[in-house]
């Protein structure tokens, strides 16, 4: 059974998109046949993080336009075989993005048979978001340790329970999982930051993982590599232990107290 | 086909002398304010005193010229009165136990830092129906929000932050107030806010309120009731009952 799972915080720059290229790239390497939809129309970036922008020739809205076909707009991802991205249009407006459009791509992609169907939702609340969002079976809620952010995410769990297809047709209702990024133990012991346990305390959603503040983020997206592949680092380590938990492998938390430096390391530096 | 009873909500105007042309002054200036909302409203005329003298006829051409529909009078209505409203057809209405009073439901923090709670004007006399709680299970979040028309409101969950819970009656959260509560919103006075921790963005009762900045310091996170004495809010633990 195909799944549908939205990517989504509600404020911008949290790291949505670098969530679903690493989860994406993740659930993929399980053999699954997986797509990341990227839905931030004319603002598109989910192909630049996953280096594919150059191949990109047909987008979303072409789709649901009728002005291409699925295989057409489907770009193939060169270093996992099971990885397809669906890149955003650069040059349309967000209006192109229609709910009986979302609906036949995503039909479409279930009877191509997908299992993992990733939305990376845009920032706000508006069209786009709400037009990822709607169809989803699982959410993963994406949110910095700071208030603004926390605020946000709240209002777009909100949203998951009253604005999706789910809660509209009284189903079971939408699976929501938090994946908190940028999250650095020292400025949280310096009270810089919000803890795990205030978070968990003002949002109370099922933590999927924790990713920590890390160089390796920003140059794997300069790069055009999913984080998730450079197993050397941190943030990579935990974005693979939150794709195990997602699919059900129970996982401890790593990165998330302050490393204590060691003799030699401290000696020699680390 | 079958008879039931319904409740209603009913607009109320106060007669409280013979001069009919103070009523159709006040019908007037309401009409005026909102004609739309007014418009063919059912009204029921409250009569406050037995002694007053009125003329029922008069009285019906006086509300159906301002756009609304008698529908009864209620009160205090003699027996004569009584006679002579079966008269023109005009039924005798008897109202329920609680009588409230009509404020705007949201009030509009426009001073912050306020010394003395602030209040609203009232008017507009409603009478309200004893009605089932409306209970609500699960956190109420940021951007929701959750009204219980004419009853009590039970929020079983937290109430996170730019959440809004409000009812004409009493509300009970089991759990954190951190967004607004909203307590008496028709203007009942004696409505009650309860909540296992308090940690506010604004509470109101009756559309006196406090902002978080002004509540009482040592009530902050505890378990409290609030309500309101002449027309100041009253914290009190409910732990040292």
């Amino acid at each position: 059974m195909a799944k549908v799972i939205v990517v989504t915080s509600g404020k911008g720059g949290v790291g949505k998109t670098t969530s679903s290229a690493a989860i994406g790239t993740g659930l993929a390497k399980t053999g699954a046949k997986t797509v990341v939809i990227d839905f931030d129309i004319g603002l598109r970036n989910l192909d630049l993080i996953m280096g594919c922008e150059r191949r990109v020739v047909y987008d979303l809205i072409n789709v649901i336009n009728g002005e291409a076909n699925l295989q057409q707009a489907l770009v193939k991802d060169k270093r996992v075989d099971t990885l397809f991205i669906l890149p955003a249009s650069q040059t349309r407006n967000k209006d192109a993005l229609t709910q009986e459009g979302v609906a036949l791509v995503i039909e479409a992609l279930k009877a191509d048979g997908f299992e993992y169907i990733i939305c990376d939702s845009p920032a706000g609340i508006e069209q786009g978001a709400m037009m990822a969002l709607y169809f989803a079976d699982e959410a993963i809620v994406t949110t910095n340790p700071e208030v603004s952010s926390v605020r946000d995410s709240d209002r777009i769990t909100g949203m998951l329970s009253s604005k999706s297809y789910r809660s509209e047709k009284q189903m079971e209702p939408v699976k929501v999982h938090l994946l908190i990024t940028r999250y650095s133990p020292e400025r949280v012991e310096r009270e810089e930051m919000l803890s795990i346990e205030d978070i968990d305390d003002i949002l109370g959603i099922d933590l999927l993982g924790v990713i920590p503040e890390s160089q390796d983020v920003l140059s794997a997206s300069n790069l055009g590599e999913p984080v998730i592949l450079n197993q050397e680092s941190d943030a990579g380590k935990a974005y693979q232990d939150a794709v195990d938990r997602l699919l059900g492998t129970p996982r401890d938390l790593r990165f998330v107290t302050i490393e204590k430096k060691g003799f030699l390391s401290r000696i020699f530096g680390g | 086909m079958t008879l039931k009873s319904l409740n209603f909500t009913l607009l109320v105007v106060n007669l409280d002398n013979e001069t009919l042309s103070d009523l159709a002054e006040e019908l007037n200036r309401k009409r005026l304010m909102a004609p739309e909302f007014f418009a063919l409203t059912p009204m029921v005329v409250n009569i406050a005193e037995t002694s007053l003298n009125i003329d029922f006829l008069q009285l019906r051409n006086i509300v159906e010229e301002h756009g609304f529909i008698l529908t009864g009078i209620t009160g205090k209505v003699s027996e004569q009165q009584k006679q002579q409203a079966s008269e023109h057809s005009i039924a005798v209405l008897h109202g329920s136990k609680r009588q409230v009073v009509n404020t705007s439901p949201v009030p509009e923090p426009m001073e912050e830092n306020k010394e003395v709670a602030d209040v609203l004007p009232t008017e507009q006399d409603y009478t309200v129906s004893e009605v089932k709680t409306k209970i609500h299970t699960g956190r109420v979040r940021s951007g929701q929000q959750i009204y219980a028309k004419e009853c009590d409101l039970v929020i079983r969950g937290d109430v996170g932050a730019g959440a809004e819970v409000i009812a004409d009656g009493n509300i009970h959260i089991y759990g954190t107030l951190r967004g607004k509560a909203l307590a008496g919103a028709m203007g009942d006075t004696d409505a009650v806010v309860f909540c296992t921790v308090l940690q506010p963005e604004l509470v109101s009762i009756a559309g006196v309120y406090k902002l978080s900045d002004t509540l009482p310091e040592d009530m902050w996170s505890t378990s409290c009731s609030i309500s309101l004495e002449d027309q100041n809010m009253v914290f009190s633990s409910l732990n040292k009952i």
